[in-house]
Order: structure tokens, then sequence, then C-alpha cells
């Protein structure tokens, strides 16, 4: 699979491409007279390209700004600043009924089946509603809905019933075919199975595999753990803090992670073998993710930087004041530190 | 999976759900209280809008030689100070006070809500300027508005539907933004809008429904504090005169002699009670109704 996207990826232009996009949320303070008091930097700085019918994984800890990427990718949250082009056309200078002409190419599927279906409404208008909002509603409405559901892995007689009535992985299966419904080419996936029990997350994600497969998808798929995007990712973008640090082919981050981070990651991960499992030297970070509001100067990385320590004064001094650039290591793999060969 | 996937076939009828509404009735049926408050109050309207026919009195007749007796048989409330059948007074008061409520409750239901809604939704300066009105129109004293109504426009009941209605909206504008701003907060909104659906259809098919329980409640506690305004404002005679009546009127005036004839207070008091109370549990019952995750 890798093969023929790598292939496709040198001679297509890609299908979603963001350059340096930006996302600050102002903070006010004051109830009568409002300022701006501070500003959090949940997105700094982030670029990447994906292919057609590639899946990018975005991985990172909780705040670290992937889902707030995937968010502004949809249009959801106000960019600062940036670029984001999909299929070639500027999607940030869209505005009003051009973009929500648009949505319908780019969809998004959520980390909360509880929180992403309206309680009030049956299965049916669920997945009905995107069509009708697109005026693409017709006398065979019902019968497609039905088949998507069918499709998505649901029992289409239950189309009169509320989400209340249905377990988290089954009511997943109805958000997927809402994003679906639409046939579009390119999905968020924000987390989509970590809501759900482990029992049913190989489920859905190999739901998502085929589903990719069949329909030709583009994915962006958020995760906070590399273990649940290390199968359906080709590649895998790591963020901390705002920004990527690296960006890999999938077997590649796993063979040999080059940014410091990325390895302490790594080395989180369990090894399915008892005996690779007790040799697993682990590598711990010290300290908390420190606050978005102010992030560090230089490297974002470097106060909780297991390399850091052993550094000459030097270079200390390089990540301290200097912010490190994605850089191309070859085999693909980018990288975000000034310490990395 | 591949594009063999049968599409459903006819005979596979859908599992049986229904409409909300058809959904929420069914529900309601099952509740006893709310039913008997239904069945209560529809008795209570036909009552006042059908009971005049069948009483040979009207609300106007006076006879002072009959002055404020108790119930007896040809007056089964008893008669008022001025000798009037009080069953026929208590079902024409009746008639106002119900016609009053409902109004101001249905003002309050479509100006309040989508006001509200509104203002909740769009949020930021929109938000800011629309709920300034609600403040302003909070702060001028309602005597003092209908006093004004009332020199412009002349004194009628017209006017006093359009007083009340006025204000009875204001606090559930407020209610329903409230409900929004946490409300657009939900996943499920964001996913309307990454699905392309427009602002407007946004909140009033995902916002306001999903307020419906907080919005009964509270249009059911409008009808009561309406029909109590209407009586403040027909004791000061801004309202309903005499000879006409409401429950409001009567009341105030059975208070004034629940010394010497306590009948004056009892029967108005008693439909009033039942009114309200009905109202509380239907209010109740339906909120409880309409929201599906509720089914047992």
């Amino acid at each position: 699979m890798l093969g023929r996207v790598m292939e496709e990826a040198s001679t297509a232009r890609p299908l979603v491409e963001v350059e340096d996009l930006r996302v600050h949320f102002p903070v006010y303070r004051g109830t009568v007279l409002k300022r701006k008091a501070a500003v959090v930097r949940a997105v700094d700085g982030v670029s990447f390209a994906i292919a057609r019918g590639e899946t990018l994984g975005l991985v990172g800890e909780s705040g670290c700004g992937k889902s707030t990427t995937g968010r502004a990718l949809m249009r959801l949250v106000p960019v600062t600043s940036g670029n984001i082009r999909f299929d070639g056309e500027d999607l940030l200078s869209l505005r009003g009924e051009v973009l929500r002409r648009k949505r319908r190419h780019f969809q998004m599927i959520f980390q909360d089946p509880y929180g992403s279906l309206d309680p009030r409404m049956t299965v049916f208008d669920i997945v009905a509603e995107p069509l009708l909002a697109h005026g693409m509603g017709g006398p065979d409405l019902r019968d497609r809905v039905q088949s998507m559901l069918e499709r998505c892995g649901m029992n289409p007689r239950y189309i009169r019933r509320y989400p209340h009535e249905f377990s988290g992985g089954q009511r997943q299966r109805v958000a997927i075919a809402r994003a679906l419904i639409l046939e579009p080419s390119f999905v968020v996936c924000d987390e989509p199975v970590s809501a759900l029990d482990v029992s049913i997350r190989a489920q859905v994600l190999n739901l998502l595999v085929e589903l990719q497969r069949d329909l030709g998808l583009t994915y962006l798929f958020i995760a906070h753990d590399l273990a649940a995007v290390r199968h359906v990712s080709d590649r895998i973008a790591v963020m901390y803090l705002g920004r990527i640090v690296e960006l890999s082919p999938a077997a590649e981050i796993y063979r040999r992670p080059a940014h410091p981070y990325t390895q302490a990651l790594i080395s989180a991960v369990p090894i399915p073998d008892p005996r690779a499992e007790a040799d697993r030297q682990r590598i711990v970070l010290e300290g908390d993710v420190p606050s978005p509001l102010a992030p560090p100067r230089g490297c974002r990385f470097h106060p909780r930087c297991p390399r850091f320590a052993s550094l000459g004064a030097v270079q200390k001094a390089r990540c301290r004041e200097e912010e490190p650039l994605l850089r191309v290591l070859g085999d693909g793999r980018q990288v975000a530190c000034h310490h990395v060969d | 999976m591949t594009s063999t996937v049968p599409v459903a076939a006819p005979e596979l009828e859908e599992i049986e759900g229904t409409s909300l509404w058809r959904d929420a009735w069914r529900r309601l049926k099952k509740n006893r209280m709310a039913v008997a408050a239904a069945a209560v109050l529809g008795g209570i309207v036909l009552f006042c809008v059908a009971g005049p026919l069948f009483v040979p009195y009207s609300f106007d007749e006076q006879n002072l030689e009959y002055g404020a007796r108790g119930p007896s048989a040809e007056h089964w409330f008893g008669t008022d100070l001025h000798g009037r059948d009080l069953l026929v007074r208590t079902m024409y008061g009746g008639r106002i006070s119900l016609a009053v409520g409902l109004a101001a409750t249905l003002v309050s239901l479509t100006i309040g809500v989508a006001y509200g809604a509104i203002a909740g939704y769009f949020g930021g300066r929109v938000d800011a300027i629309m709920m300034r009105v609600v403040d302003v129109l909070y702060t001028l004293p309602f005597m003092f508005v209908v006093i004004l109504f009332l020199v412009l426009f002349g004194r009628s009941i017209v006017l006093l539907f359009v007083a009340l209605g006025a204000v009875s909206w204001l606090t559930m504008a407020r209610i329903v933004r409230g409900q929004v701003l946490s409300l657009k907060q939900s996943e499920f909104v964001d996913a309307a809008r990454a699905a392309g659906v427009r602002d407007l259809a946004i909140v009033f098919r995902h916002l306001v429904p999903n307020a419906l329980g907080p919005i009964v409640v509270y249009a059911t506690l409008t009808v009561p504090r309406v029909m109590l305004e209407e009586a403040f404002l027909s004791y000061l005679g801004l309202g309903v005169q005499p000879p006409m009546a409401s429950w409001g009127l009567l009341v105030s005036d059975g208070a004034n002699n629940m010394m010497l004839h306590p009948h004056l207070l009892i029967f108005p008091g008693l439909l009033l009670t039942l009114t309200l109370f009905s109202l509380n549990f239907l209010g109740d019952g339906l909120r409880d109704a309409l929201d599906p995750r509720m089914r047992t």
C-alpha cells in the first residue's frame, strides 16, 4: 500500500497541503472591559501534505494541538495564520455559502460517539442530514441512507432508532456513515476509537481501512498513542506543544525514531513478548508539558529532553535559543532537532 | 465488503421507532399524573368555554336583593355582592384568564425561544447587543409600560394581551440563551457545521429541540405567573373591569370579603389553583416525555 502511495505522491499534487498553520486562542481577562491577557498557541507553525489515498497519522499528548489541527482543516476553528490548500484550492479564503458548499468534500469523524450524535434525532435523520443540507435528498434518500449504514456495519432496519439505544461501537458506525454519505475525498478521524471498548476498537479500525480502500479516501488519523495509528497510517507525524517534531513513514518511525520525543513515545509502547518486554529500555520524561500559553524559547522540548543533559554548553545554548525546523533526513524521514544526523 | 452489498429488501420492515412527537405522546400516556392533569385542564377549558350555555344567567345580570348568598340549587357557586351568579362569572373569568395565559405563553415560546437561541448561537457581539436589549426591557417598570400603552392606544383588553406578551418572553429568552450557550459546545453541533448544515437549521433543528425540557417547564410556569399579573393589573383598574371578570379579579374580590362570604374566594380560587397545579404536572410530564433518553 505504501509503495503505491509514495509513487502517486511523487507525481500528483497532494490532496491536502498545510503550510505554517497557526491557531492561537486569545484568553480574555476582565468582565466589563475585556482585554487580551494571553494567547494559547494551540497550533504554532505546522506544515504537512497528504497525498491522495494516503493516511497520515497525527499523534501527541493531550493538549499538543492535534485535534485543533484537525478542526482547523475542517474550518471549525478560526485560523490565525498559515495556508491550507485542499485539492489545490485555498481553503482559508472561502467564506459563507461557498465554504458551506465545499464542506461536502471533507468530513470529520469525532472522538466521542456519545457527544457527536444529536440525542433527539433518529439514526435516519442523523445520516440523512448532510445530504439534505446540500440539496442532495431525492426519492431514494432512504435507500441511500440504509445502504450506507449497511456498508458501515449497521443493521439498516434500525434507522428509526435513537442514538442512546446503541452501544458506543454502533454509534461510531453511525457517525462514520454520516461522515461518508456525502462521498468526501478527505476525512479527518479525530481519535475515532479512543472512546470505545478495547474489544471493538479493532473492528472499527478495520472498517475505516476497508472503507478507505473501497471509496478511495484520504485520512488524517489523529490519535494520542502510537499503537493505535501504527497499522492504519502510511506516514506518522508526531506533535509536541503545537509543532510537528517528526514526520516519517510509519515503519521507519518504529524501527528508528529520530527525535528524542518520538524515542520516548516508542519506548513507552509495551512489546507483546515477555522476554523482549523485560529488556525494554524505557525513557521516562521528566516534568509536565509546558503551558502553551508560554512555550519555552528555542526548542520547545529542551526542558524535558533526555538528550539535552548530555550535550555540551554550545549545543545546549543552541537548543535554548534556536527553534529547530523540520529537515529531511533521507528515507522520507523529517525531524525537527538540532542534534540528529 | 464490496459493491454487492444488498440494498435493504422491502420485507425487512424497519424496527418500529417513531417520530419525536408520536414517541413523546406514547410516553406521556404512561405518566398517570400528567394524563390526569391534562384531563383536568381539558375539563376546565370545556367548563369555561361551553359552560355559560347551560347556565340561565348572564355574567352581568344583577339581583341586588339576592346579594352574596352561599351556594344553592339555583346558584351552584352562590352569588356575589351585587347578586350576580358566581358560577357563570367564574366561567367567563376563566375564559379571560386562560386566554391571557395562552397568549403570553405563545409569545414567549415564539419570540423568546427564537431570540434567545439566535443570541446564544451566534454569540459575541450579536449576543451582547441582543441581550442588552432584553436587559433594557427588563429594567423598564412593567406598570410604566402598561400605562404608556394605555395613554397611547386607549384602554382595551387587547392592550392587556400586548402588555403581558411584551414582558413574558424576556425570561424565556435568557433561559434559552443559557441552554444554547452550553449546547453549542456539543460535538453534534460541530458535526452539523462540518456537514454543511446552515446556521439557522442548526439552531432550530439541533439546539432548540435539545433545550426543550427547560423550555416546556418554563412555559408552564409562565401561564400561572401571567394569570396573577393580569389579576394585579385588573386590581389597579388597568386590565379587566367589572362587570367583566377574570379569575384574578374574582379571587382578589373574594379575598376582600373572605371573612363574611368565603364562597367568593373558595370557588374561583379552587379553579385557579387546580389549573396551576395541572399545568405544573403536565409540564413535568411533557419534559420527561420529550426526552428520548427517558424511554423505558
